[in-house]
């Protein structure tokens, strides 16, 4: 039984270490990668690509601005090749074009950028929801007294102050849900909870069929309505837009829009990774994802037909050496996904780790032999397969439970 | 019925113990008071939609003042320091270990009576918490918190059961070592998982929490051999 117990030990040991030493390391050693962004400038219809250059620490870094083709820009160039992103220092220069493409750059229009992270995996909530007036007499929105929720029955609404069950809201509202195809319970509801919004568009409800709604309230009139999709959706983010209701991840991350006039549009993005930086202005609307060495930016036009696509290598720790060097000392790491209770394993390549394996295997061998111990004992046999397997985390969990007494 | 040298052994840590159990009780319970009325009294004053807003867009959290994640891993060590301390510190453990009885037996006499104790110090508080919880809010909002909360609760458990487990290790290097292991192993207990999240992660909280309870076994056996 002691001999179990001391494995245990080790090996809840071995997981701790994979979780704190990679990362441990990783921030001893890591320099702050050189920054590379790609924009798409309105004026040229074209990609712009700002690359730090210089040592960070040694000194001052400085931006460089390219066009795809390799040509350096100016700083001047590259601000009036993206009005939108310059639009204070242009006015201030007095560069600002009157404007673009035929269209007037009024402040309205150079204000009405939108920018949003597009997140495939759901975040935590409490099922419960406020269900706002979408069409108020003032403008803004103001908090209702009570919040919904779904049950087995349909949306049940429940009084903030009391938490008593307002029976006759909810049955209107049932009785407008089912009209309209609605299969009580809810798989999951999308929407924006907060009053910190221009104005409300409701929430996008999943039945228990998959099929989508949306649910809003106006005028204290419940509105319902049934949207014709087949997407498995994975998750939902809402926008406060007069033309787009949401994003959509289905459940292998293919993005989709739904616009306001409840059209469902594919995104045509060859990365399912289920992170994309979203920013929208009255000529374009980018959207930004990495993979493991690249930032790759997707532009369509606000109609949502697709206009280029740019891909660009970027500064990774995972090239550096001082990454290789960490896959050569640690066998594999766990990390956290951020904002999750998900421990994942991330195994090195043995061919990076064996050595350091073997290193440490041959070390403990030779402590044993130091101390005269039988290497041919059942302990001693299990204490090397754990070394051999686990490096350097394996070394020092049987070190720090001995096996002798 | 338990074996009447059980019920002494019981007894001498009861005596070691109660001063510490009563002040953890008196404490974790005014605590859980006051910071109930504290919840209440925010409910009333700011308006309960409003309320019930900051806490859906994670703008105010339920049950997160005066530490209250710690509470009980604060009770571990308020129960098990005074229950192991002098025991390691006169070495009167040897005493205890050479008993003509189980070592086991009396391992997890000593050690169950320990946990027993740290369940009942925090009953009421959590008493407290759960009834104000219930008593305020849906299950939407009582569910989630207490799934929050669990782990915090498995923290202290495993907390205590270090604590024994290194009160029980002979040789100082190795329990040093254990401090710095134990540490870091609890830190999973603590991180921020986000609200309801942490169900993903019972398994692993749950399999250190039984190893932890078990490790007390290996160092005992330790102990009981004279490792040096």
């Amino acid at each position: 039984m002691i001999k179990i117990v001391r494995i245990l030990l080790i090996l809840v040991t071995i997981f701790t270490m994979a979780f704190y030493l990679p990362s441990t390391y990783r921030k001893a050693v890591e320099k702050r990668p050189m920054k590379t962004m790609i924009y798409y400038s309105e004026v040229s219809n074209d990609f712009v690509i700002a690359r730090e250059t210089g040592d960070s620490l040694d000194t001052q870094a400085a931006m460089r601005y390219y066009t795809p083709a390799g040509t350096q820009l100016t700083e001047e160039e590259y601000m009036r090749l993206l009005p939108f992103n310059n639009r204070r220092k242009l006015k201030l220069m007095g560069n600002m074009p009157d404007s673009l493409h035929g269209v007037a750059l009024t402040t309205d229009v150079l204000k009405n950028v939108k920018r949003s992270m597009l997140l495939a995996p759901r975040s935590s909530e409490y099922h419960l929801y406020p269900l706002f007036e979408s069409a108020p007499e003032r403008l803004g929105v103001s908090l209702p007294d009570d919040l919904f929720r779904f049950t087995g029955d349909g949306i049940e609404f429940v009084d903030c102050k009391t938490g008593d069950i307002l029976a006759e809201k909810s049955a209107r509202f049932r009785s407008a849900m089912a009209a309209c195809g609605f299969t009580a319970p809810a798989r999951d509801v999308y929407g924006i909870p907060s009053v910190l919004k221009r104005w409300d568009s409701g929430y996008f409800v999943v039945d228990v069929t998959g099929g989508l709604y949306h649910l809003m309230m106006v005028k204290g009139v419940p509105f319902c309505r049934k949207i014709d999709t087949d997407i498995a959706i994975k998750n939902m983010k809402c926008h406060t837009d007069e033309e787009v209701f949401a994003h959509i991840f289905d459940t292998q991350n293919r993005l989709y829009v739904l616009t306001t006039d409840y059209t469902i549009k594919p995104l045509e993005t060859d990365v399912c990774n289920g992170r994309f930086f979203m920013t929208s202005n009255c000529f374009a609307r980018t959207y930004k994802t990495s993979e493991a060495d690249s930032s790759i930016m997707y532009v369509f036009s606000p109609d949502f037909e697709p206009l280029g696509r740019y891909a660009e290598v970027v500064d990774h720790y995972s090239h550096t050496d001082e990454a290789k060097w960490e896959q050569r000392i640690f066998p594999f790491s766990v990390m956290k996904t951020p904002g999750y209770a998900h421990f994942i394993p991330l195994f090195n390549a043995p061919a990076m780790f064996w050595l350091t394996n073997l290193l440490c295997a041959i070390l403990w061998v030779g402590l044993k032999v130091y101390h005269r111990r039988r290497l041919t004992r059942p302990e001693n046999i299990a204490d090397f397969v754990v070394v051999l397997l686990a490096g350097v985390y394996g070394l020092m969990a049987v070190l720090l439970y001995p096996n002798r007494k | 019925m338990i074996p009447l040298h059980i019920k002494h052994l019981i007894y001498k840590e009861w005596i070691k113990t109660r001063w510490y159990a009563t002040l953890g009780l008196i404490l974790t319970f005014a605590f859980s008071v006051y910071m109930a009325i504290g919840t209440v009294l925010t409910f009333h004053h700011m308006d309960s939609a409003m309320y019930y807003s900051m806490l859906m867009t994670g703008n105010i959290s339920l049950f997160t003042a005066l530490k209250f994640k710690y509470w009980a891993l604060l009770v571990a060590l308020l129960i098990g320091l005074p229950q192991f301390l002098p025991e390691v510190s006169h070495k009167r453990i040897r005493l205890t270990l050479h008993l003509p009885v189980d070592t086991t037996t009396i391992v997890y006499s000593t050690v169950l009576y320990g946990l027993i104790l740290c369940f009942a110090v925090l009953l009421p508080a959590l008493l407290v918490v759960l009834v104000t919880l219930v008593a305020m809010f849906p299950a939407e909002i009582v569910v989630p918190t207490l799934q929050t909360m669990l782990p915090w609760l498995l923290g202290g458990i495993t907390g205590y059961f270090f604590i024994a487990m290194i009160a029980f290790e002979p040789i100082a290097k190795f329990r040093f070592l254990y401090i710095i292991a134990a540490y870091f192993i609890l830190r999973f207990f603590y991180i921020s998982y986000g609200v309801g999240n942490a169900v993903t992660v019972y398994p692993l909280l749950l399999v250190i929490t039984i190893v932890a309870g078990l490790s007390v076994l290996y160092t005992s056996y330790r102990f009981n051999k004279g490792a040096r």
